[in-house]
């Protein structure tokens, strides 16, 4: 059962990279992450094209896209692609013939590196992370809730991004959490990128079709993870309530992990539920986690920015 | 007459803040145990039967006998309602 895929030579694997602290070796390029290291010998993710089945023979949990095997798991993306992702250190790529390449890129650098993390035990997060004194602070919410404009204004308030949309938590010999750098690039709506002064038609779209771009942003990469400090999940406000932000405790905090957790669907059928609920632990037993309800428009923008600004600044 | 409570299986736990968080590993929730509620789940780790969970209560808590019995009856009754524990009559008990 143990299969410590590692090739021969290289086997045309001619990209290297390191992203959400792993070393990537790649038989597609990945512009998505734009540093390219030296290879070492120290790979642990090899990415590589592969005929897949339509399912997998001893599938135990099974549904339309997503089939989990022992240590493996297929994905299926509609007019896209076939990933098969293994033991937490593969992934094989099937293209289907209509696809694009950034979408084939697309969901290999969101679902199917979801799987892998879920596999390597890391806990990855639907989340942006900026680095404050050292240490991460986390934004969560559900896509819509503002997450990559907030970010997008951090970074001009002059303070350094560590990932935008997935923020990939590893634990610690001591069980502290780990926020490590993810892709460096804010996937930002075209008026938002307009607003922070991006010309959209200079840009890389995210996706074919929406008008959704990669905005890249300067990576602090080479200065590894930073102790995840502070979780704050974004919530709309509403106007009759004070929108104060809240620390989350007990099973709401729980809750709000497991909601926030980047591709959790794929939690039961891949048979995680429990352990995922131990590195959930493990999060809460070092980092404060807060509901942060804002107010909504371009026009309050800046305003709700600057109080979470300062209440992150705060003890 | 139900007498016995038991946790059921596929319970995972963690202690968050002084109290217990558990949750249903089949069901995916989280249920949160207040201070009370949390020394109840640590007195039913083995199965006991209720009378034995009010009679350590009552001797740690300032409380008379009918409201602890009714409290604790109402809370098993929510955590059976979550999957989180299981009820059952005593054997032998049911004709008497």
């Amino acid at each position: 059962m143990v299969n410590v895929m590692h090739g021969t030579a290289h086997d045309g694997l001619a990209y290297a990279y390191s992203c959400f602290g792993l070393r990537i070796r790649s038989a597609i390029a990945l512009p998505e992450i734009p540093e390219s290291q030296a290879l070492s010998d120290e790979f642990v993710i090899d990415i590589r094209f592969g005929p897949l089945p339509d399912a997998l023979p001893l599938a135990h949990e099974t549904n339309r896209s997503l089939q989990v095997g022992d240590g493996e798991v297929l994905l299926t993306v509609r007019d896209t692609a076939r990933y098969l992702v293994r033991e937490g250190r593969e992934i094989v790529i099937d293209p289907m013939a209509s696809s694009s390449e950034r979408n084939v890129r697309l969901f290999l650098l969101g679902s199917a590196f979801g799987i892998l993390c879920h596999q390597r035990g890391l806990l990855p997060l639907h989340a942006n992370a900026i680095v404050v004194d050292g240490v991460a602070v986390a934004f969560g919410g559900n896509s819509g809730a503002g997450k990559s404009t907030l970010a997008a204004w951090f970074q001009r308030a002059g303070y350094e991004l560590l990932c935008d949309d997935v923020c990939v938590v590893s634990f610690d010999e001591k069980g502290c959490p780990l926020a490590w750098p993810g892709l460096p690039r804010l996937k930002l709506w075209g008026d938002a990128a307009v607003s922070f002064g991006f010309d959209s038609r200079a840009l890389e779209p995210a996706i074919d079709g929406l008008d959704k771009y990669h905005v890249p942003f300067a990576r602090v990469a080479a200065r590894g993870p930073f102790p995840l400090r502070r979780f704050y999940v974004l919530e709309s406000g509403s106007m009759d309530t004070a929108n104060d932000i809240a620390r989350l405790y007990g099973a709401a905090a729980f809750e709000a992990i497991m909601a926030q957790t980047y591709r959790n669907e794929y939690l039961a059928p891949m048979n995680l539920r429990k352990r995922h609920f131990e590195l959930a632990d493990a999060l809460l037993k070092n980092a404060k986690v807060y509901r942060a309800p804002r107010d909504w428009g371009y026009e309050v923008f800046a305003r709700e920015a600057e109080r979470l600004e300062r209440h992150l600044r705060q003890g | 007459m139900v007498s016995i409570v038991a946790r059921s299986q596929g319970i995972v736990e963690a202690e968050a803040d002084g109290e217990v968080v558990a949750l249903n590993i089949d069901k995916g929730t989280c249920y949160g145990l207040n201070k009370v509620g949390s020394r109840i789940w640590a007195l039913i780790g083995e199965q006991k039967r209720i009378g034995e969970v009010c009679t350590t209560l009552i001797s740690e808590y300032e409380v008379d006998g009918a409201t602890c019995e009714q409290q604790v009856l109402a809370l098993l009754e929510e955590l059976r309602a979550e999957g989180m524990i299981i009820l059952h009559e005593e054997p032998g008990t049911s004709a008497s």
